[in-house]
């Protein structure tokens, strides 16, 4: 009959087979094998059943078809790679085909409307203000020629008394020389002077002189009343040769 | 480097031709432990195809310092032990005395079991052990690895694997002897 001691020595034999029981936990379940019949034939019974485990270890079941199996699976790889190839052009096509969504294509065509709008409003605001400028400067020297310090103002005036040759251009007073950068021109006289040279060849080679040719600084040429580059225009409208050459500047 | 790091370094690159080396060079092992996980051809054949296409995916971050085989083992127990898991909520219940009477001699009833037979029965009767249980079993038993190892393999403390193995091996004599076959 089976008491406790059989069933404490049953599950050490269990353990005893797996080779997990200590040396000193064998001896007493050594001991017990010994006077206990039935745990003898029970541990027989467990090492014929071991015996067979380890039949069944001996057996090696392999596929029926290793090459069918290796070609599968190869197959299924290919495919995942090829799968992860698309994926990965398929990435880059949703981000094209999302830049010529609808939505986004009118997000982006007002945007660039706007960015060039905004540019031509920025530039006709930059254009004015420096016109305002330019205007503020012209009023502000009027009556006034600048010209560099290098320029040589005794040529000038030598010019322009050779040229005078009514003698009116400096008794009365047309240029001044007010200081080394600012020459004063009157305009009635300038008019007049314009008006007695009947020749265009010379009133152009005047205007050339008072405009001082190659120099920037002579652009913003003023009478004495203020007249800005455009009135001068206005002024000289139809002497088409001086308008052509004050363009040309 | 050995041979089989060199074509895992290769396969690590995407090389196909050295990823169907290692495939060819360890399906058989592969087979047999799924084989004994699963007891059915063409679900074991399942499991290792799938096995070799989670070796492919995760082959990048595999540590060279480690055993391949070992990696091998883990993956394919683990895959075995989903398909256990999901066929047992499937609730296929394995009849195991009709199968007794299937491995029986039909011309001769009764006779004892012969060694085969008995073989048969054991493998039967380890289908029916609780999926954990069942791994254990295979792992220990029939795959002969030690109780450290198979801890490392299911994650598990080795006591835990002690006592998994301790029932399955008792579940399979008490049936043993439930069915009248003496050993």
């Amino acid at each position: 009959m089976k008491t406790h001691k059989c069933i404490y020595y049953e599950k050490q034999l269990y353990l005893y087979r797996a080779g997990e029981l200590p040396d000193r936990e064998r001896d007493r379940l050594n001991k017990h094998l010994a006077s206990c019949p039935q745990c003898a034939a029970f541990a027989k019974k467990l090492k014929i059943l071991d015996g067979k485990i380890e039949q069944l270890r001996g057996e090696q079941p392999s596929p029926d078809n290793p090459v069918a199996l290796t070609n599968n699976i190869m197959r299924a790889v290919t495919s995942i790679e090829k799968f992860k190839k698309y994926q990965k052009a398929d990435k880059y096509g949703n981000i094209f085909k999302l830049l010529f969504a609808p939505r986004l294509r009118f997000a982006l065509l007002t945007a660039i409307v706007f960015i060039v709008s905004l540019f031509f409003i920025q530039e006709a605001l930059f254009m004015d203000r420096i016109a305002r400028l330019e205007r503020k400067i012209s009023r502000s020297t009027a009556a006034g020629i600048y010209t560099t310090e290098k320029m040589n103002y005794s040529v000038l005036e030598n010019k322009l008394s050779s040229l005078d040759k009514s003698g009116s251009f400096l008794q009365n007073n047309l240029v001044t020389v007010k200081n080394k950068n600012k020459i004063v021109i009157d305009e009635r006289s300038l008019t007049a002077l314009l008006e007695s040279y009947k020749s265009v060849k010379i009133q152009n080679e005047l205007l050339i002189e008072l405009l001082k040719n190659k120099n920037p600084d002579l652009y913003h040429i003023t009478t004495k009343n203020g007249l800005d580059q455009a009135e001068i225009k206005e002024l000289l409208r139809n002497k088409r040769e001086i308008l052509q050459f004050i363009n040309e500047l | 480097m050995t041979d089989l790091t060199e074509k895992i370094i290769d396969a690590k690159r995407g090389d196909l031709e050295a990823f169907r080396t290692l495939v060819e060079n360890h399906q058989t092992f592969v087979y047999r432990v799924a084989y004994r996980f699963l007891s059915h051809r063409e679900d074991a054949e399942d499991a290792v195809q799938e096995c070799f296409i989670r070796v492919w995916k995760n082959l990048s971050s595999f540590d060279l310092n480690k055993k391949f085989t070992t990696w091998l083992y883990c993956i394919i127990t683990n895959l075995c032990l989903d398909r256990l898991r999901s066929a047992k909520r499937k609730d296929n219940k394995i009849d195991i005395n009709a199968d007794m009477t299937l491995i029986k001699d039909t011309n001769n009833p009764d006779a004892l079991f012969n060694n085969k037979q008995i073989r048969e029965v054991i493998r039967k009767l380890a289908d029916t052990l609780p999926p954990k249980q069942r791994i254990v079993f295979v792992l220990r038993d029939l795959e002969d690895k030690d109780i450290n190892s198979v801890a490392g393999i299911l994650k598990m403390s080795p006591k835990s694997v002690k006592t998994n193995l301790y029932f399955a091996r008792r579940f399979l004599r008490t049936k043993l002897l439930e069915l009248n076959i003496e050993l």
